[in-house]
């Protein structure tokens, strides 16, 4: 069981660090294309104007952090135990606004509630994944 | 007296408890105080922000993600040798920011640029720059961890 929680860490913490640096990369230095992207991956529409694109930019470097830090727990759990906490914290405020929020995201981004659901579940895999393992 | 050595902070960790207090800041205001967005969006990035329905929800995440910054440069300050590599990512932060500011003051429009003053930018990004420099110099320093 600790084996299998463990493992289960592993690899959300992973996905977790590599979805974080891919989509921060992407929002950095292609911002153009991110629009589209975050279309294909969250089903977000945007109406696209230069002030919606330049706040990827910082939006971006602080998710490229993440990542990298996303990294460094995942290298060594058990030294690192103690960035699982603000992890927690940014993934609960990730789906506490996706989840009251979900109502405006449909209205303003055009996005399907069934689509936003799947996130806020893929959001919850990654959060529960690291409290259940710190639980065990 | 050994225990009293031990418990004094360092000059790196005051700084990146500096660094984590501002950034907390910013993320808790950004996410509660959604009226104060854009008076913090011109003093923090220099940007004049206008919150379109859009925008609203965008700054939402870039709130959680300053927060959780602050956290971990936080953690970073509790232990900075144990977490020297966080520092590190925190360098390369603060190097990402300095460029996207310069090409923010060299190419945005000038609508969306709240400080025209060049000194006063040039001021902001040197400072920036200088607190970078000094946590790589100062993190350089500190033992591996085991």
């Amino acid at each position: 069981m600790v084996d299998f929680v463990f493992l289960n860490l592993k690899i959300a913490i992973f996905i977790l660090s590599l979805y974080h640096t891919v989509t921060a990369i992407i929002a950095i230095f292609f911002t153009n294309f991110s629009t589209k992207f975050y279309e294909w991956m969250y089903g977000f529409h945007f109406r696209g104007n230069d002030q919606l694109l330049l706040s990827f930019k910082p939006w971006g470097t602080f998710a490229l952090f993440s990542g990298l830090i996303g990294f460094i727990f995942w290298w060594d759990p058990i030294k690192y135990q103690l960035l699982s906490y603000p992890f927690i914290i940014l993934l609960l405020f990730r789906v506490s606004y996706r989840f009251i929020l979900r109502k405006k995201i449909k209205v303003h981004f055009n996005t399907p509630l069934k689509r936003n659901y799947f996130n806020i579940a893929l959001i919850l895999y990654f959060l529960l994944s690291i409290i259940g393992w710190l639980l065990v | 007296m050994a225990k009293k050595k031990q418990g004094k902070k360092t000059v790196l960790q005051w700084l990146l408890y500096i660094v984590s207090i501002y950034h907390l800041l910013l993320g808790v205001l950004t996410i509660f105080a959604k009226d104060l967005t854009v008076g913090l969006a011109k003093l923090a990035f220099n940007f004049n922000l206008t919150l379109t329905d859009q925008v609203y929800w965008v700054v939402n995440p870039l709130a959680a993600y300053l927060l959780a910054f602050g956290l971990f440069t936080w953690v970073a300050a509790t232990n900075p040798v144990k977490y020297k590599k966080i520092i590190f990512a925190g360098v390369i932060l603060f190097g990402v920011r300095v460029v996207q500011r310069l090409f923010f003051f060299l190419t945005a429009p000038k609508s969306l640029v709240s400080n025209v003053d060049p000194v006063r930018g040039v001021l902001f990004l040197l400072s920036i720059t200088a607190l970078g420099v000094a946590l790589f110099i100062l993190a350089r320093k500190l033992p591996d961890s085991k």
